[in-house]
């Protein structure tokens, strides 16, 4: 094959400009950081950077929402410690009026004591972050319990998921006695408002009054079918089904948050509870067990010297204080899982930003070794190309 | 024989040994002009002399200058410089597409839908929170201006290849005109007998120039002329005459490329035009771009649709007390579901309903109302619903351009809830993002946050209304719905919104790669025949240089006959004195 000077020009300059471009990339490579500079330069790595970004980034905020659960949890979980504490208290002094060796001035004494417990607990169930009550639900602008005089509180309606009802159950009347009550009324037949029918209970449903017809405001009563002043009236659209429940408190304490539980989310696919529903943890007007109703019939029985109730109070207690360990347990259980979650979210942080490490940065040490091989590559062939171009039979001619 | 033969053969041979130094010079000379083949003083001996003893030799002559050329090597070198033009303009051209797709940059689309999504999740874990808020319409803001920008670069590049496209055709139209008139000089010239080196020289690089701008076949005639056709078949070069292209936009605003041929007669042959750097900016210009934009806009087109979805169904911290929806439509007597001035038409569900809720001044619940949408419902029999259904609470109407508002009655303020039917969201009620009004697939290009939530951060949407119209400020249903949608797969293709977006970037990317790659490889093939080529072609100045010095000491010794010839004569001369 002829050789001729414009074949050795051109493949000089090319050769050059070919390890030219391969300088720059690795230079740009190391000044940057970055593997790669342009989308073009590896798609498919750069594809994977960027599904590697998203999830670190996703990882990010679970982690904040796993703080924010933290802070929710701890808090709830410290206020139901109080609470349970506040209980003791409360327990022990009802253990010793409960025995005869106290006479009523021990006990109107004490009464101002169960007084002074009561405020203090709808003072903790107010507990607050940044002005966010823990135990309103979904209305967390609003402190969750409210204090005031034994009276009938708001109607709360829970519906099946067959009841198509979307008016509203009224609760009024002016209570006549000095115990704190639960009505629960529950419907017995199905059907829209003047149709449908329910019964009524005082006593968490062990026993029943007659069947009452939905309508206007009514008189409502239990078993015992005396009117202590309660009324309930159903008003609006839609079929009630059997089975719709409605509670109605008479109680010091008004619960005015509502029964949502506020979630966050931890993963892709799932939600963790931040809070709990305040009437049901504490109390509050139609609560199920109602920590309010217990301590305010306690200082009634004290305050009456009523040894009896007093015993009685003291096994509502009982109950009460169970069930606040059992939230205490349950929110302790979702600290704990969140505590999981934040280390494994850190551990497996690590590895994705490993592999997006891998996938997209600089490794320096084979770019400078790289570099190196390209610089003596380069001045390798500019020393052979000056040598060959300067070759001429022009030097041997006279 | 005589004396004056030796004279006259070394006559004729110095002027042949001189015509080797001219085309030696002539080769030295353009050792580096481009397309330029060596040539060579063909020499031969003249016609002997019959003599008794024998035929005699009777010196040299110059029967002609050839050149250098390998006919086969050049065609094989034209289609390949047509092919790597082509594929290297594709690259130019892509690259600065990737360039405005750089995810490899900081603050990149998606970083952005990242930080969007997470936006929501820090609103979720507080819904009341003012900076949440803020943050959640900033984001959005940011996504809608990225995803403008990039869709108005695409088109901005579309607008520039027409001037590329332009410039290819004008300079096509000047070089097969040049051909054809090279065409008519290397006949004229070659009329004689005689190859025109130099004129086949520059009618191959203009060959070679025209393949760089368009794939083209050509052959040559017994002539001498060439004749030239685009690959696809019509003709630009015919001897001595050519035709010229032209293009225009057509209705979908794609090239349409025309030849004018003879006799006025035209023909649109944009089907035939492949290859060469015409070839790329078309392709570039009407395939490539309008898929990544057909892309983008199927993208944005779900994400509008997928976050206005979640925002119709939930409510802020706020009602409204007025409102009026982005979509318009342009018959208001039209039926509502897949009208085709509503972008998300086809969403509607007949048969579904909604339920407008209505709070008083104090923010009590004192109506509501579920308004169904019956089979060819229209924007009035809407209209006239909501107001039949809610009258003295709200008050429906339609704008002179088929939106529909809807205002508070009496200091009423009203929000939406269970949407089953899509209304709300297509009508651009309640909705987060905005495009353009009527029906189109600018939705990238026109992708927007809607004014009334970034006028009032309160009204976007973190919770539900129940169905007793309440709407407690701590729900965060909404916000958690909405950024559970990062990683739902309802992007385009059963893709999350991300996985879609990282899918556009890699076709981009892969697209560029390839044509850098085979663009780097026609480089080599070009090489590679170029070498071949100048093998054959190529000056070598050192050949010349030796060549010169053989037609040299030729020239010499031919002088050393005149003169030996001039020593006989005066020896003759001298012996008559």
């Amino acid at each position: 094959m002829r050789v001729t000077l414009p074949t050795m020009y051109n493949s000089v300059v090319r050769d050059l400009q070919r390890l030219a471009v391969e300088m720059q990339q690795i230079n740009e490579s190391i000044s940057s950081g970055k593997k790669y500079n342009a989308i073009y330069q590896n798609p498919l790595d750069v594809q994977r950077a960027m599904g590697y970004q998203n999830n670190i980034d996703l990882i990010d905020q679970y982690q904040r929402n796993l703080q924010t659960a933290e802070s929710w949890l701890t808090n709830s979980e410290a206020t139901l410690q109080n609470i349970g504490d506040i209980l003791k208290e409360a327990m022990t002094l009802a253990e010793q009026m409960a025995t005869g060796t106290y006479d009523a001035d021990n006990r109107a004494a004490a009464a101002k004591q169960v007084r002074n417990i009561l405020e203090e607990v709808v003072q903790e169930g107010n507990v607050d972050i940044n002005g966010q009550y823990l135990l309103s639900g979904y209305k967390t602008d609003t402190p969750p319990f409210v204090w005031g005089n034994l009276a009938v509180q708001a109607a709360a309606l829970s519906q099946t998921a067959t009841s198509s009802f979307t008016g509203t159950a009224t609760s009024g009347g002016t209570y006549t006695d000095t115990t704190a009550r639960t009505y629960l009324a529950e419907v017995t037949s199905g059907g829209a408002v003047g149709t449908a029918r329910f019964r009524v209970s005082d006593d968490g449903g062990q026993t029943w009054s007659a069947e009452f017809t939905t309508g206007a405001a009514q008189a409502i009563w239990g078993n015992d079918g005396v009117d202590r002043g309660v009324t309930l009236a159903f008003a609006g659209a839609g079929d009630l089904a059997v089975g719709d429940r409605i509670v109605v408190q008479v109680s010091p304490v008004t619960y005015q948050g509502d029964d949502n539980t506020v979630e966050v989310a931890v993963s892709k696919t799932n939600r963790l509870a931040i809070n709990s529903v305040g009437r049901d943890v504490v109390g509050g007007s139609s609560g199920g067990v109602d920590i309010f109703q217990v301590l305010y019939n306690l200082q009634t029985a004290l305050e009456n010297n009523d040894q009896a109730t007093v015993s009685q109070c003291l096994e509502d207690l009982e109950a009460v204080n169970s069930n606040i360990l059992q939230y205490q347990g349950d929110f302790g259980a979702r600290s704990q899982r969140v505590t999981y979650k934040q280390n494994a979210y850190a551990s497996l942080k690590d590895r994705l930003t490993a592999g997006l490490s891998a996938v997209a940065d600089t490794d320096l040490i084979t770019a400078t070794t790289d570099l190196n091989l390209v610089q003596t590559a380069y001045e390798a062939a500019l020393y052979s190309s000056t040598q060959v171009l300067n070759l001429s039979l022009l030097d041997y001619m006279s | 024989m005589s004396i004056s033969s030796i004279l006259s053969i070394a006559a004729r041979a110095l002027l042949a040994e001189q015509v080797g130094v001219e085309v030696v010079s002539h080769n030295i000379a353009n050792v580096n002009t481009e397309g330029y083949s060596r040539q060579q003083v063909e020499l031969v001996t003249n016609p002997a002399l019959d003599m008794p003893w024998g035929q005699q030799g009777n010196g040299v002559k110059v029967a002609g200058i050839s050149r250098f050329f390998d006919p086969y090597i050049a065609l094989r070198l034209n289609q390949k410089i047509g092919s790597q033009s082509d594929y290297a303009t594709r690259q130019s051209e892509l690259e600065k597409i990737a360039e405005y797709f750089n995810e490899t940059e900081d603050n990149n689309i998606n970083d952005l839908l990242s930080q969007f999504w997470n936006s929501w999740q820090d609103l979720a874990d507080n819904p009341t929170g003012s900076a949440e808020r803020q943050s959640v319409l900033q984001n959005g803001q940011l996504i809608a201006e990225s995803f403008n920008s990039r869709a108005n670069e695409l088109m901005q590049q579309r607008m520039d290849l027409v001037n590329s496209i332009r410039t290819d055709i004008d300079s096509i139209n000047k070089l097969t005109a040049q051909i054809a008139d090279l065409n008519n000089e290397i006949m004229t010239a070659e009329a004689g007998g005689h190859a025109a080196n130099d004129l086949r020289d520059s009618r191959q690089q203009a060959l070679n120039e025209l393949s760089k701008l368009v794939g083209i076949s050509y052959f040559e005639m017994g002539d001498g002329s060439v004749n030239v056709m685009l690959e696809g078949g019509a003709t630009l070069v015919s001897g001595i005459e050519s035709w010229t292209l032209a293009f225009q936009t057509d209705a979908n605003d794609d090239i349409q490329v025309t030849w004018n041929g003879p006799n006025g007669y035209t023909k649109d042959v944009t089907d035939w035009v492949s290859g060469g750097q015409l070839g790329a900016h078309i392709y570039i210009r009407d395939d490539r771009i309008p898929s990544y934009m057909s892309g983008l806009n199927a993208l944005v087109k779900d994400l509008i649709w997928e976050v206005n979805s979640v925002q119709s169904q939930g409510v802020g911290l706020s009602y409204y007390s007025n409102t009026v929806g982005t979509y318009g439509v342009s018959d208001p007597t039209a039926a509502l579901k897949d009208n085709p001035a509503l972008p998300f038409g086809d969403k509607i569900n007949e048969g579904g309903e909604f339920t407008l809720y209505v709070d008083d001044s104090t923010g009590t619940a004192v109506a509501s109302a579920t308004i169904t949408i019956t089979v060819g419902m229209t924007l009035e029999d809407l209209r006239d619903a909501i107001d039949a259904a809610l009258p003295g609470y709200v008050d429906a109407d339609i704008t002179s351009d088929g939106r529909l508002t809807l205002t508070g009655l009496n200091s009423h303020s009203f929000g939406f809830g269970n949407d089953t039917s899509n209304v709300v969201a297509a009508l651009g009620i309640n909705t987060f993002f905005t495009s353009q009004t009527r029906n189109s697939d600018d939705f990238a290009y026109t992708l927007g946050v809607n004014e009334a939530l970034s006028a009032d951060p309160d009204k976007v949407a973190t919770g539900h209304i129940d169905i007793h119209g309440n709407h407690p400020r701590g729900d965060n249903s909404a916000a958690l719905d909405m950024a559970d949608l990062e990683n739902q797969a309802v992007g385009p293709g059963g893709m999350t919104f991300s996985e879609a977006y990282q899918d556009l970037v890699g076709e981009i990317g892969l697209d560029t790669e390839n044509a850098s790659q085979q663009a780097e490889f026609l480089a080599n093939v070009v090489d590679q025949l170029t070498q071949m080529r100048d093998s054959v072609s190529g000056v070598s100045l050192d050949e010349e240089l030796a060549a010169l010095i053989k037609y040299q000491r030729a020239f010499q010794a031919a002088s050393k006959l005149i003169t030996t010839a001039d020593e006989l004569y005066q020896t003759l001369l001298s012996m008559k004195t």
